[in-house]
């Protein structure tokens, strides 16, 4: 099979150039994402930094906060904060800024697991129960109806008291939560891929399912799913904040930030409101970042947003005045 | 190329699609897509199917290629009959039967690379060996089809709507098929677009042997990459002919009153013709269609016998058919074939 003479561009010459591009272009498109996300959407950049900032703390917590989040000096008691002990010491005389590092680590790992399962879980429901369709998809619909239909708290406190308090079951039951209800959202991304001619050029090449489900559905619908996993972050730290404030999470002395709140937080709120307020102000900060960061990628994944379309078009309509006078 | 076995072999072919609703989800009315067509492609050549919208000429392209089941009739694709096949026996059978669509923008995965696209079929049919045949096959398939092989790291975005169509041809090649299903591959491109890519499918036949089914609404298109002609209307076959005598002396109604709506490039003789008036107004649902011939509620030829019967498809010379009464040998009143309308 020689070339055939179509009247096309000229096809000899390949080059280096060709090839260097090719080995930069994941590293500019990183670098590109970050220019954007500065220029446009310089809220979510903040957002970014402090999701960088908390994930810096969690990973690095034993290194900035060494004595631990359980160094008990009974000296020290409910010490308002100083340059010794930045936000202060609780009714057991540990460090508060000790517990905060360390809780951000607490919330970190909660956070990720759970919301790692949590997209795994809806992913593949979402994608399954999207793409077979017919009565598999009403059948699974309707499961998830009912999942949906429970108040969250009463099937948190449900699983919780049957598997009892810890890190490992909150993990998993809020997992499971976020889960299956985010599952809707997938399936819904994958209704509307599925329809696309190349999704039917796959079938009729003789592709198999799976290997239509993972090379051109799944691709396809990562960006909903990139940003069910940034939302679905900073609501999986707030439910194990409320969870751990209820006493159903993870148990004490460790510092999730939620048992602060309510633990130490509640009972000496007049006396150290800094114990109320240190946690307090971490949860928000964090979920605000996250919160924050995630609209921002939510906007610049959505494609008509790319290549600033959106801006070139005000521009030229600015101008188109001008022009016409 | 008629003294060999047939390609495809089509027989009876119909597709109906049952219409559900109520409350129950009960059986409402059957759709007649497809309604018993027959016809044969040849090794080598290029059958055209064309019809207006909702004729039935994608649905008998998607029958073919077996991704809609039909209802009845058997399709034979190089003496195998692959009606029924199913599951790894259906998926393996793809491989000879490939396709190029008609929206090149939606026809690419656009998280793919072009060098995935078109190598696709070689992975799924497991076609090379290794990653550096499959490579350099991909690079001959964009050569072939008039890409520059340094296009292969791109992305679908990057290329103009000519170009994609271009990729969905080297990708529907890859696999080396037996018949490549056109489904109306130029419309969705401008004009000069439009010529470079049938030129492309031209030179490609010729060059590889490829035998082509087309679907298109176009019948200058048509006429300039088709041998054979099989003209639709309404889920049926109304005439067969080869391309010159189909332009030449089109003898159903519906073919002339087609062949009337084609404009003339020469403005004055434009606004001369007369296009054929039974192509205004709607083609009947297929839900209900007509009694007897399905064209005699537009035809300007209908007589009782129309309303009555449904016209069998006669072979009248050798490779031309029509299925209209005008023409029956036994009918009572004889209907000579009126002299050929054809414009300036």
């Amino acid at each position: 099979m020689s070339n055939v003479s179509v009247g096309s561009a000229s096809v000899s010459s390949a080059n280096a150039a060709e090839q260097e591009t090719v080995s930069g272009r994941r590293r500019n498109r990183f670098m590109e994402f970050v220019g954007r996300l500065v220029r446009e959407r310089p809220l979510g950049a903040f957002g970014a930094a402090i999701c960088v900032v908390l994930i810096f703390t969690g990973v690095f917590a034993d290194v900035i906060a060494p004595e631990g989040y359980n160094a008990i000096s009974p000296l020290d008691r409910l010490k308002a904060p100083s340059w010794e002990h930045w936000f202060g010491t609780d009714q057991l005389g540990r460090d508060l800024f000790a517990r905060t590092v360390h809780g951000a680590q607490l919330s970190i790992i909660v956070a990720f697991a759970a919301t790692t399962l949590s997209i795994i879980i809806s992913a593949v429901i979402g994608i399954a129960s999207g793409y077979i369709g017919g009565r598999f998809d009403m059948t699974v619909q309707r499961f998830v109806d009912g999942w949906m239909c429970f108040p969250d708290l009463i099937i948190l406190i449900v699983a919780v008291s049957v598997l009892g308090p810890g890190t490992g079951q909150v993990i998993l039951v809020l997992g499971l939560l976020f889960g299956i209800a985010g599952s809707r959202i997938v399936r819904g991304a994958v209704l509307s891929v599925k329809e696309n001619t190349y999704v039917h050029a796959a079938q009729s090449m003789g592709a198999s399912t799976l290997r239509i489900l993972l090379r051109h559905i799944l691709p396809n619908v990562m960006a909903p799913i990139i940003v069910l996993y940034t939302t679905r972050l900073a609501a999986v730290i707030l439910a194990e904040s409320g969870l751990s404030f209820l006493g159903l999470g993870i148990p004490p002395p460790a510092p999730s930030w939620g048992g602060m709140l309510s633990l130490d937080g509640r009972t000496y709120m007049f006396q150290a409101p800094w114990l109320a307020i240190v946690p307090g102000l971490a949860l928000t900060v964090a979920v605000f970042g996250i919160n924050m960061f995630g609209d921002a990628l939510r906007d610049l994944l959505d494609p008509r947003m790319r290549g600033g379309g959106g801006r070139f078009i005000a521009r030229v309509r600015k101008r188109a005045p001008a022009s016409q006078r | 190329m008629t003294n060999t076995e047939p390609l495809l072999e089509v027989d009876n072919l119909q597709v109906h699609f049952k219409l559900h609703g109520g409350l129950l989800g009960r059986h409402q009315a059957t759709v007649r897509a497809v309604d018993g067509v027959s016809f044969r492609v040849d090794q080598g050549e290029t059958l055209g199917v064309v019809g207006e919208s909702g004729c039935g000429k994608s649905t008998t392209g998607l029958a073919v290629l077996r991704m809609i089941d039909p209802s009845a009739g058997s399709i034979r694709l190089n003496g195998d009959d692959i009606t029924l096949y199913k599951g790894r026996q259906l998926r393996r059978i793809r491989r000879r039967l490939q396709m190029v669509y008609q929206d090149p923008f939606g026809a690419l995965d656009p998280r793919m690379r072009v060098l995935d696209i078109v190598g696709e079929p070689l992975l799924v049919h497991k076609l090379t060996s290794d990653r550096h045949a499959y490579r350099k096959r991909v690079l001959e398939l964009l050569d072939l089809v008039g890409l520059n092989p340094k296009m292969a790291e791109r992305y679908p975005h990057e290329f103009s709507g000519g170009q994609r169509q271009r990729i969905g041809i080297a990708r529907a090649l890859a696999a080396e098929p037996e018949l490549i299903i056109c489904d109306e591959p130029v419309s969705a491109l401008d004009v000069s677009i439009q010529a470079q890519i049938i030129n492309l499918l031209e030179d490609l036949q010729s060059e590889l042997g490829l035998t082509y089914l087309f679907i298109a609404h176009d019948l200058a298109v048509v006429r300039h990459i088709c041998d054979r002609i099989m003209v639709m209307y309404l889920g049926q076959v109304v005439e067969t002919a080869s391309r010159d005598t189909l332009y030449d002396q089109p003898m159903h109604p519906y073919t002339q009153a087609l062949l009337s709506a084609i404009p003339v490039p020469d403005p004055r003789a434009e606004t001369a013709r007369e296009v054929d008036p039974s192509l205004q107004g709607e083609v009947p649902s297929p839900v209900n269609p007509p009694s007897g011939c399905p064209f005699h509620p537009r035809c300007r030829h209908a007589h009782d016998a129309c309303r009555e019967t449904k016209p069998p498809l006669r072979e009248l010379q050798s490779g031309h058919a029509v299925a209209c009464h005008l023409y029956d040998p036994a009918a009572s009143e004889v209907n000579a074939p009126w002299p050929v309308a054809r414009p300036a």
